[in-house]
């Protein structure tokens, strides 16, 4: 008795999100609103509705089908409505007028706004590496493509080369090209002498491939040129600490920190200092 | 089902009729287990599982084909 009640309402709701689909798909403004209106309530829908179907009948066999409909529906459902939204905006099929963010239409918009101004200007550097990093952002069929950034790069080369290599060593690194990138990276950090920028993208390239130690010596080499620069110990502490690595290195950088406790931020202090307990205790423990 | 059929006749793009088809066969899964319930008959089911398995076919092809085509 009790589970003809719960099954009647469990296929009364799942009929009732299924009607709100359809009349989602009748009446939402545009194809976009429609997909998620359907996909999401016909899902819920046909769920309830095959739940409550196999608590009716109560058996094995009714509630393994049951069950098999909708794993396959949560599987599939999603990757259906995903696939064909995809093809849907390729095919520039319009949002509703009423649509406020479209990121990849602003982010082309502003590809194209700051390659007007780097024509405009061609010795402004800022803005072409701007560039560069917009249109590595962008995918190929609203005009991002890997030559082209480098083309820009090239021209960079010529007006400042620290920066150009650094642009460059970035793209490479994006191409997934790891000599070459490393190359013009460490031609960056040698032409400006290790600047802030330099050596951050540098040290940012090897720890996203996974090479901690690397990067360790990257930021000590940096750190003979600029001790009075704090973000390279506090780099170090972070990287030792997200991958285990070089205990006495990172002691020591703390060390530096608190050393200079007069002239560090008092942020950077106390970050110091909690890290060092943490490093000091793991040294002890293996 | 008929709301979605007035969408599939309406349009007005061909992704629109996709999901519209999509929903309509959702729909007919549904409709297919409340028929096995009514007739009381377990071996309906069987037909809503390949049902839905050829939909997400169905879906997905229409999307390779919308992704592929020009204008």
């Amino acid at each position: 008795m009790l589970i003809d009640i719960i099954s009647t309402i469990l296929i009364t709701t799942g009929s009732l999100f299924m009607l709100i689909a359809s009349i989602g798909i009748l009446k939402l403004p545009d194809f976009y609103t429609r997909m998620s209106a359907i996909t999401k309530a016909s899902t819920l829908g046909l769920g309830l509705v095959l739940l409550g179907i196999s608590l009716l009948f109560d058996q094995i066999g009714v509630f393994a089908k049951a069950f098999i409909i909708i794993s396959f529906l949560m599987l599939t459902n999603p990757i259906g409505a995903h696939a064909i939204a995809r093809a849907a905006y390729k095919q520039k099929i319009k949002l509703s007028g009423k649509t406020i963010i479209d990121e990849l239409l602003s982010l082309a918009q502003k590809a194209s706004k700051q390659e007007t101004a780097w024509l405009r200007n061609k010795t402004n550097v800022e803005i072409a590496e701007e560039l560069v990093y917009t249109i590595i952002r962008l995918p190929a069929s609203h005009g991002g493509s890997y030559s082209k950034a480098l083309e820009i790069a090239h021209e960079i080369l010529k007006i400042d080369p620290a920066t150009g290599y650094r642009v460059a060593g970035v793209i490479y690194s994006k191409m997934g090209r790891f000599e070459k990138a490393e190359k013009h990276l460490e031609q960056a950090c040698e032409l400006c002498k290790y600047s802030h920028k330099a050596t951050f993208a540098l040290v940012n390239f090897y720890v996203e491939n996974n090479l901690p130690n690397r990067a360790l010596n990257v930021i000590e080499a940096a750190m003979k040129i600029h001790p009075e620069n704090f973000d390279f110990p506090i780099k170090a502490i972070h990287i030792a600490f997200d991958f285990e690595v070089s205990n006495k290195f990172a002691i020591w950088c703390c060390n530096k920190i608190i050393e200079q406790s007069h002239v560090t931020p008092t942020e950077y202090l106390l970050q110091a200092s909690s890290f060092k307990r943490y490093f000091v205790e793991r040294s002890m423990g293996k | 089902m008929l709301l979605v059929i007035i969408r599939f006749l309406k349009g007005p793009t061909l992704p629109d009729r996709v999901t519209a088809f999509d929903l309509f066969t959702t729909l007919v899964i549904a409709s297919i287990a409340i028929f096995s319930l009514t007739w009381e008959n377990v071996n309906f089911l069987d037909v809503a599982v390949v049902l839905s398995l050829i939909a997400f076919l169905g879906a997905l092809s229409f999307a390779y084909y919308i992704f592929k085509r020009k204008d």
